[in-house]
């Protein structure tokens, strides 16, 4: 026997050895701290795709490096092939008999073939002995796979792992009560979840899923703007497209809005005034509990359905105790009913005196002469368009009232007629019954129900026509905010500068155009009920700052506008937002007492005189009060947050 | 010409059997005269068979003069002993010139020979001699010649010393030159037999007449398995890994392990390479393989070196010993 066949006896078995160490080695790192590094990726790759909007591709190749840089440490690792056979002759217990070999074999091979002689005769001996137990070695069993074991590492890791499959993503639910720190820096991870732009739009497609409820118009293009939002990703021309998209919905709903109000000519906020006053009288009853529910639900279904049965009437063959009850009843539900609408009838809008204002400055201009009077010029054009709206509104405002008018009307008729046709509870022997068909209830019985059925069916158009606004409303607030985050996602990249020139621009209008000692002309208004920010805006007009205590329902400028107990005490601008004065009539109204401050113009007289800590902390406080309030998207809160802590005072 | 390799690798083997089978032969005979100390014996027959000299340490009693004159009467080969005293003069262990007449009457000077001229010296209680009398031994024990009135003579082949030295008593000893250290081969610790050996003792020599040792091999057979051991393949690894072991125990040495640059004075000599590396063999053939490995390194590795390092002074004081430091570096140099 040969070295060299030795030799190629020893090849095979440390390739296969070698391949075998590599497997072995490139396991152990894996075992040492590669699953462990992957179960820590997993737990942040489940966290950063879900939460925060994070790639999947680029988690799925950050991980696929653990692997890689275990095989790599493991071919860096790799033992030297006379090391190797050491190992394996340490397991076959043959001392270091084909290590010899291998040793032996490469110095045949250098030196030719073996002398003759007691040496040469030895390691010949030492080959072929190697090369026959070589043939016996079974690598698996000399070069085992280390079996993986648990550690306390491993077992937290899959804890956490767990934990965050289990506990729901971070941005839901949000912990309401926990109320925000303005001057607080916002955490990171609120930070890194605004970077999700589905994560942006969650909260206007949760508030979508109402408006697409109904089979009508409304929810059609509710739809379409979820669809739009579901769809939309961060993408420059995706983001471009769907803003069109956006404009494009926005305009057939100002449209469908325009021919729903040119059909009705009638005015939705007086219709929930009157609705309001309605629900808020019926609540008070047992038996109208349920007619005030559907009121504040907007339900005209439920509506027409409940003051039908409130109002009832008793069989006519029935005249006794119960039947006097049910009466009572009647007369004390459409009392209830008059009261409101009139009520409601009797409340003054500023519609006329703007009016009367607005014709008196245009007669005023033009008898002057004054060059923005002239029939061409734009603040012509716009006042008239003004004069026009406010025109339209009063006529609304009328038909309106007019309309409660009628339901007031048939409520009282009603209501007299139900009193006139009430049997006594001792009739006497002589007078007819209800049976013969000739008595008095008999004879009142077709106008009755007429007038019943107006009454129900006018609620419930009101209620129709009153839903059908505020749905309308909300969706073109969620289209405004959608669009808003998509021009914010387009921004992202400065918005640290635009936060600053925000600030400065209110930390200027704070000041006045006359310093801290001047009359400033700043004013603040939320624009809408569902709007998410607080716009400082300059403006001219010079109204109260109004602080009161109150149940939760503020009143604005205009008195018509009607918020949410726990919402927006700001009230609307009728005549900037003519059709958006919607809000919900009911909520729920606690016993104990709220703080609503109303911020209309910041200054007034005397208002620099005021510290600015004082100042600062109502703006603060009325930001907050927004924030506790409102569900505002992460990207909005951190800029409040942020916006603060920028004028907040320094010492 | 393959058949003709196989079978003479196949007599090779059989001639490292043949051989490892003498020896075994060799030591179950000594064993018939002394009890136990089959380590010692095993340690002083490499030493024979590597061409070395061993020293023996251990307490008075404890059989080691028994021990080397009956290896020299199973080994056939002729045996001195020289108790060393401190009046001992070099010319008491070479030999001196005397004044004699020969046949005709003509007076002139004649060698008479020392107990140095033997096979196997004894050199019982070596540091109790000076240090002229101990470098006495330096040329013998390395060159196999002495040299006196200016004439060289060389010695009985082979020429082997056996030293002892006493532990315990170090009043007026001359601790061993390390020059002369370096030429043992190996040193030997005699334990204190345990209870069953020390039975077997008193009833070995307290009956009525000791068993004497009888002769299993001879000088011849004794150099024939001098040359096998020699002849034996090293692995290149294992010269590498003997020269890792020996630089790591010098302090200044860049592998060297912190207990060594902390605690030795200096470290083991070439001489102590080679002594590894024969002794490794011949632990090899003993156990009838055809190579030395690593661990016959190891194995012989407490006997050969550590007797060749030195501790500073810091070791002593911590009392350290060189089997620990030799540990630490055993466990730091790792073959290839």
């Amino acid at each position: 026997m040969s070295e060299r066949r030795v030799e190629s006896v020893l090849g095979p078995l440390l390739r296969i050895a070698r391949r075998r160490q590599f497997l072995v080695s490139t396991w152990d790192h894996l075992c040492r701290w590669g699953i462990p590094v992957l179960g820590l990726l997993t737990v942040v790759g489940t966290i950063a795709v879900r939460d925060l909007g994070a790639p999947a591709w680029w988690l799925l190749c950050v991980a696929s490096l653990v692997p890689l840089a275990a095989t790599i440490l493991a071919r860096r690792s790799l033992p030297s092939p006379r090391a190797l056979l050491r190992h394996i002759d340490a397991c076959i217990r043959s001392d270091d008999l084909l290590g010899a070999a291998y040793e032996f074999a490469a110095e045949a091979d250098a030196s030719g073939p073996p002398p003759t002689t007691f040496k040469g005769a030895v390691k010949s001996s030492i080959l072929r002995r190697a090369s026959l137990r070589a043939s016996e070695v079974s690598i698996p069993s000399v070069l085992p796979l280390r079996r993986y074991r648990l550690r306390s590492a491993d077992a937290a890791i899959v804890c956490t792992l767990a934990a965050v499959v289990v506990l729901p993503p971070l941005s839901l639910p949000r912990d309401r009560s926990a109320t925000p720190d303005l001057a607080a820096k916002p955490p990171a991870s609120i930070m890194a979840q605004d970077t999700g732009l589905q994560d942006r739009v969650a909260p206007l497609r949760r508030e979508l899923t109402d408006l697409r409820a109904r089979d009508d118009e409304v929810s059609a293009i509710a739809s379409a703007v979820d669809r739009l939002l579901e769809t939309v990703n961060s993408d420059d021309a995706n983001v471009e497209r769907a803003r069109d998209d956006l404009d494009r919905l926005a305009a057939v709903l100002d449209e469908l809005q325009r021919t729903s109000e040119n059909a009705a000519d009638l005015d939705p906020g007086l219709l929930e005034v009157g609705l309001r006053e309605v629900a808020e009288r019926l609540r008070a009853l047992d038996e109208g509990r349920d007619v005030a529910r559907d009121l504040g639900e907007l339900d005209p279904e439920g509506v027409a359905r409940g003051i039908t049965h409130a109002l009832r009437s008793t069989p006519a063959d029935r005249n006794d105790e119960e039947g006097a009850n049910d009466m009572a009843r009647r007369e004390r539900i459409l009392r209830r009913i008059r009261d409101g609408l009139d009520r409601a009838i009797r409340r003054n809008t500023t519609t006329p005196d703007r009016l009367q204002d607005l014709e008196r400055r245009l007669s005023r201009a033009s008898k002057t002469g004054d060059s923005r009077a002239a029939p061409r010029s734009p603040e012509a054009q716009e006042s008239r368009e003004k004069l026009e709206r406010l025109r339209r509104q009063r006529r609304a405002e009328d038909r309106a009232r007019q309309r409660l008018q009628d339901l007031r009307d048939a409520a009282r008729r009603l209501g007299r007629e139900g009193n006139a046709a009430r049997p006594s509870l001792h009739p006497p022997q002589d007078l007819p019954t209800f049976a013969d068909g000739q008595n008095t209830p008999r004879a009142t019985a077709g106008p009755q129900n007429r007038d019943q059925e107006m009454l129900v069916t006018g609620l419930s158009n009101a209620v129709e026509r009153v839903s059908r606004s505020q749905r309308m409303a909300r969706t073109r607030a969620i289209i405004d905010e959608a669009k808003r985050t998509l021009r914010r996602l387009a921004k992202d990249a400065d918005r640290s500068p635009s936060m600053k020139a925000h600030a400065d621009a209110f930390a200027r209008a704070a000041r006045g155009p006359s310093g801290l000692e001047g009359r400033g002309k700043t004013a603040m208004s939320v624009r809408d009920a569902s709007d998410v920010t607080a716009a400082a805006t300059p403006a001219s007009s010079q109204e109260a700052l109004r602080s009161r205590e109150g149940r939760g329902a503020a009143e604005g400028s205009n008195g018509v506008s009607l918020h949410p107990p726990d919402g927006d005490p700001v009230a609307h601008d009728a005549d900037e937002f003519p059709n958006q004065r919607g809000a919900p009539l009911t909520g729920a109204r606690g016993p104990g007492t709220s703080r609503a401050v109303t911020i209309h113009e910041a200054t007034q007289q005397g208002f620099a005189n005021t510290p600015y800590d004082d100042v600062f902390t109502d703006y603060r406080g009325f930001a907050q009060s927004t924030l506790d309030d409102e569900t505002l998207p992460a990207a909005q809160r951190d800029a409040a947050r942020r916006y603060f802590r920028l004028i907040q005072p320094r010492k | 010409m393959a058949q003709t390799t196989d079978a003479h690798s196949d007599t090779s083997v059989l001639a490292v059997q043949e051989a490892a089978h003498d020896i075994e032969s060799l030591i179950q005979e000594l064993q018939r005269v002394v009890v136990g100390q089959r380590p010692i014996l095993r340690g002083i027959l490499t030493c024979m068979l590597a061409g070395g000299h061993v020293l023996l340490e251990g307490v008075p009693g404890l059989g080691k003069t028994l021990m080397i004159r009956s290896l020299a009467r199973a080994v056939q080969l002729q045996f001195s002993r020289v108790q060393f005293t401190p009046d001992l003069m070099p010319a008491d262990i070479l030999g001196t010139s005397i004044l004699s007449h020969d046949g005709d009457g003509v007076r002139g000077l004649r060698f008479e020979p020392g107990p140095v001229f033997a096979n196997i010296l004894l050199a019982d209680e070596i540091n109790r001699a000076t240090p002229k009398t101990q470098s006495a031994l330096l040329e013998a024990m390395e060159e196999k010649q002495i040299t006196t009135n200016g004439a060289t003579r060389a010695l009985p082949d082979p020429f082997f010393v056996l030293a002892t030295q006493n532990p315990l008593e170090q009043e007026g000893t001359y601790p061993l030159p390390e020059a002369q250290l370096d030429r043992f081969f190996f040193k030997l610790q005699v334990e204190f037999p345990s209870e069953a050996e020390l039975v077997e003792i008193l009833d070995r020599t307290t009956g009525t007449q000791p068993l004497p040792s009888v002769a299993c091999l001879d000088a011849s057979r004794l150099r024939e398995i001098q040359v096998l051991c020699r002849s034996l393949p090293t692995p290149p690894s294992l010269n590498r890994y003997v020269a890792r072991l020996v630089r790591a125990t010098h302090p200044h040495a860049p592998d060297a392990p912190p207990m060594v640059t902390k605690f030795l004075r200096y470290g083991a000599s070439p001489r102590g390479a080679q002594a590894l590396v024969m002794a490794a063999k011949i632990h090899a053939t003993l156990s009838e393989r055809l190579f030395p490995s690593v661990e016959d390194v190891r194995e012989v590795l407490f006997s050969a070196l550590p007797h060749r390092i030195a501790l500073n002074f810091e070791g002593e004081a911590e009392g350290i010993t060189p089997r620990a430091i030799l540990e630490e570096v055993v466990a730091q140099i790792r073959p290839d």
